[in-house]
């Protein structure tokens, strides 16, 4: 009888350690089943996302208010990305989102510039005005092939 | 790096002014965005290449017929609300319809107002993309030497597409005066915005 217990003890021990376990990883892996709660989405259509990644922060003023839950190729050949955005924050019709870099190397994030709409946006709404992420390869490049034309037509 | 960027993008502004005036609001229900455009654009290049508006006397004339037009294209109400972002709602009707006027006059006198630095500029369009009342319009305008790409965002108002926003070189105008104006905002309030804005258009000849 004394077993039985003992067994009893240690099943229930391993089963709420496998269920701390599996609320853990949840809550730590890139996608909780618990963020839809708290959370709603929204997509943005962008030319490009160059460096962004699954997860990446989405921020209005510097503060993290959601992050980048999906990136697929939409129609068009346009980047869509759906954001999850905290609940208790209210996003503007006619905000403005772009792809901006932590420092100059650094990962890149999504900055929400509020806009001056009365209209919100809902769960599932798009956010349209968008800046893609800066190609600084291509900036480069343009600085000396177009510094390179000046000289030439002098 | 970012000034680098920023240098660019002043020189882009003074390249792109040619094609910033070149939407006409001739247009029939019917149209497409891109067809409104593209009639746009031939319109403008009609204005700017007639020899008769070239001479001194004809300049008021010719500015007159851009501003005429670039009127019936932007939607500069949509364009100083976004701008202004939320200090818009607090401020009152009155103060909301001067600023878009002085919004848009500043627009005008910053753009518009560089007419002569047109030099055959060529504007090619390229995809459209329509969802809704919303429209998106790729362009690229092509110098000599180099090409820039804009990007046109418009709205669907009744009959006609406007004009709400504007990317030159991965660059947003709204988003560009949105944090100026908040930058502004913070620190002299909105009374000191406004006084900067009408520092700034105070040359700005009331027929435009």
């Amino acid at each position: 009888m004394k077993k039985v217990t003992v067994d009893y003890v240690v099943g229930l021990f391993m089963i709420l350690g496998f269920l701390a376990f599996v609320y853990l990883s949840l809550q730590l892996g890139e996608f909780s089943i618990f963020s839809m709660e708290k959370n709603y989405s929204v997509s943005a259509q962008f030319d490009n996302v160059s460096g962004l990644k699954e997860g990446a922060a989405v921020e209005i003023a510097g503060v993290s208010v959601g992050r980048v839950s999906k990136i697929i190729l939409g129609e068009d050949d346009l980047a869509e990305v759906t954001l999850l955005i905290n609940k208790d924050v209210k996003i503007t019709m006619d905000a403005i989102a772009s792809i901006r870099t932590q420092g100059i190397i650094g990962d890149k994030f999504i900055r929400v510039f509020q806009g001056g709409d009365s209209e919100m946006l809902k769960h599932d709404d798009v956010i349209w005005e968008t800046e893609s992420a800066v190609d600084l390869e291509k900036l480069i490049s343009q600085y000396i092939f177009g510094s390179a034309q000046e000289k030439s037509d002098e | 790096m970012k000034h680098l960027f920023f240098a660019r993008r002043i020189t882009t502004f003074f390249v792109i002014i040619s094609a910033l005036f070149g939407f006409c609001s001739v247009s029939a229900s019917s149209d497409t965005p891109l067809d409104q455009m593209k009639t746009s654009v031939e319109k403008l290049l009609e204005i700017l290449s007639d020899d008769q508006l070239k001479t001194p006397e004809m300049q008021s004339e010719r500015k007159k017929r851009v501003v005429s037009v670039v009127d019936g294209i932007f939607d500069f109400h949509g364009m100083a609300r976004s701008s202004l972002a939320k200090e818009w709602q607090k401020i009152s009707a009155e103060d909301q319809k001067e600023f878009v006027d002085l919004f848009s006059k500043l627009i005008k006198q910053r753009y518009i107002g560089k007419i002569d630095a047109y030099d055959g500029q060529k504007v090619v369009f390229g995809k459209e993309i329509i969802r809704g009342e919303r429209a998106l319009i790729y362009s690229t305008l092509q110098d000599n030497s180099s090409s820039y790409s804009m990007v046109y965002f418009l709205k669907k108002n009744q009959d006609k597409w406007l004009i709400i926003n504007m990317k030159i070189e991965n660059v947003s105008l709204v988003a560009n005066y949105r944090s100026d104006f908040s930058s502004i905002i913070r620190k002299d309030k909105y009374a000191g915005l406004v006084k900067m804005l009408k520092d700034k258009v105070s040359g700005f000849k009331e027929s435009w």
